[in-house]
């Protein structure tokens, strides 16, 4: 007999047709374990073939889940299928989570913008994601956005001071600046600097057009300015425009150079603070108002010191108040 | 037929999850449960879905030609996949799916009405019956075949008016009143025929369990038979005959 007469014989079974010998015969044949699977294999062909009554699946498949999810019924071991009582292993994923969040809500900064910092006396030229080009003064900070930069703005953060030339894109996008007192500074694609520090912002504007704005005060003008202005901003948010001023001495850090201009020896300590980081004491109040004028190498803060010494007759003491403090520079008189 | 199967049947530990393929005359046949199979593998969710909605239907077709009630039969199978679930079944069991599935509806079938004789409050369909700690007998499997072939037969014998408020009362679920309305008959009328079919029941059944009682042998021996729950469920739900 082969399979198939098996199959014959027991749907004659299963339908209540099968003869006594017959049912000898599939018992013995059922003794073999894959024949159980056939058995059963054919009952549910058969099932399918005659139902006995239509259920919808679907319904009942929905209702199942449902009862499985509400119910007290888990799985006895290895938890695995749908929705449970938060586990070990869901505290320890929660938990996880919350630090990721947390530590992403703290360094949000880092992950969102990348910093171009410059130490004193560093200068870096740095090319942005639109090929602008920005000459970066020591002591500066720029952040650029890591993600959606050049789309909708450019928008850079400065802290410090720099110079921009920006590339004008055939979108007509402008480029921003905005610096940590909110001044902000929109160009279509020119050539300019932006000066930001404790002390007060400066615009210096190369070539071109920029439009200013204080961002403190949402109801204030633009302030526009063209080639040659140069535009202060004091901590006070006061704007000081000066038409027609020479680039040069704003530009000058760019060679490692300081230019002055009859500037006043207090001046001239605070700029080499800003850039080097060094402390400068200056012994006289009258030697605090002397002035200096000319373009020097500024690539040391001691070797500028020296050659002002002896410009202006000086001597320049250095000592070091503590192990992790700034150097710090005494200017005074010769004795 | 033999002689085919080693060919067929793969190594003990490829065969973990019941035959991958099982011999046949015609030269193998594909498993069916490989789909099922594979989802499980890669997605719990998705192998339990696909099974519930390969078996569901088959399987309470099943169950019903044994408790003759829809309802029963559905909340009888949900039980079962419950169970599965619960139990992680599908990483434990070695035969196939379908084999697992269907003898495990055919005992909680039984169970149920031996319970629902005994009108016991604390339901346990045995459903902790594991293929592979308790081998089916090939008896076993015959035996439940003459089971719900019986039940047809004797369900069958009686009047059709019988037949009709016999399955509008225990298949549908419906009230003898509700039933008494939609077929025009008097309450009284809808219980006579009740009471007809279960005494049928319970009269060919006495006959057929006392033959059949120790021809179930092993499988009855610890739940004391079938047939005799059964004549207790039809005398204690009618207990005026």
């Amino acid at each position: 007999m082969n399979q198939h007469t098996y199959k014959q014989a027991i749907q004659a079974l299963f339908e209540g047709r099968a003869t006594t010998l017959q049912k000898a015969l599939i018992e013995e044949w059922l003794s073999q374990p894959s024949h159980k699977e056939l058995y059963f294999q054919w009952l549910e062909e058969w099932e399918q073939q005659n139902p006995q009554l239509i259920v919808d699946t679907l319904q009942a498949y929905t209702k199942w889940v449902e009862e499985v999810n509400t119910e007290s019924i888990k799985p006895l071991k290895s938890p695995l299928f749908f929705k449970q009582r938060p586990s070990f292993f869901w505290w320890i994923a929660a938990s996880i989570s919350l630090l990721l969040l947390a530590s992403t809500y703290l360094m949000h900064d880092a992950i969102l913008y990348k910093y171009h910092e410059t130490a004193y006396g560093e200068l870096r030229t740095l090319t942005l994601p639109d090929s602008s080009r920005v000459v970066l003064n020591a002591n500066s900070t720029l952040k650029v956005p890591r993600f959606g930069f050049g789309i909708g703005s450019r928008k850079v953060f400065l802290t410090g001071e720099a110079e921009f030339s920006i590339q004008h894109l055939s979108s007509h996008q402008r480029f921003i600046v905005q610096t940590p007192d909110q001044l902000e500074v929109q160009v279509l694609g020119t050539e300019f600097m932006v000066y930001s520090r404790a002390r007060g912002s400066k615009v210096v504007l190369n070539k071109g057009k920029v439009q200013l704005r204080s961002l403190k005060n949402q109801d204030s003008k633009p302030l526009i300015i063209s080639t040659g202005d140069v535009v202060t901003i004091s901590t006070l948010g006061r704007l000081t425009l000066k038409h027609n001023q020479p680039i040069a001495p704003h530009a000058s850090w760019k060679e490692h150079r300081f230019a002055f201009q009859n500037t006043k020896v207090s001046e001239i300590a605070y700029q080499l603070s800003e850039r080097f980081g060094i402390q400068v004491i200056i012994a006289d109040s009258s030697l605090a108002k002397r002035t200096l004028g000319g373009t020097f190498k500024a690539e040391s803060a001691e070797a500028f010191l020296h050659v002002m010494a002896d410009l202006l007759e000086l001597e320049v003491v250095r000592s070091h108040p503590s192990e992790d403090s700034s150097p710090t520079y005494t200017l005074d008189y010769l004795k | 037929m033999a002689t085919n199967e080693s060919e067929y049947t793969l190594p003990e530990k490829e065969n973990r999850l019941g035959p991958k393929l099982v011999g046949d005359a015609d030269g193998g046949v594909v498993d069916t449960e490989l789909f099922i199979r594979r989802a499980f593998e890669i997605n719990d969710e998705k192998g339990y879905e696909l099974l519930f909605k390969r078996y569901y239907q088959p399987l309470c077709s099943h169950a019903v030609r044994f408790v003759y009630s829809k309802e029963v039969a559905e909340d009888l199978v949900m039980e079962v996949f419950s169970r599965f679930w619960q139990k992680q079944l599908h990483l434990a069991i070695t035969t196939s799916y379908r084999s697992y599935l269907f003898t495990t509806v055919r005992h909680a079938a039984f169970a149920y009405l031996k319970t629902e004789f005994k009108q016991e409050k604390n339901l346990d369909y045995s459903l902790d019956m594991n293929p592979e700690n308790t081998p089916i007998t090939p008896q076993e499997l015959l035996q439940f075949n003459e089971l719900y072939l019986k039940i047809e037969e004797i369900i069958r014998s009686t009047s059709p008016q019988s037949q009709r408020v016999f399955l509008m009362s225990r298949f549908e679920g419906k009230k003898n009143a509700t039933i008494a309305e939609e077929l025009h008959l008097s309450v009284k009328t809808v219980e006579g025929h009740i009471t007809k079919v279960l005494s049928l029941l319970r009269q060919s059944l006495r006959s057929y369990g006392l033959l059949t009682m120790a021809f179930l042998g092993t499988f009855l021996s610890h739940s004391q038979g079938l047939f005799a729950y059964f004549l207790f469920f039809i005398e204690a739900n009618a207990p005026h005959l």
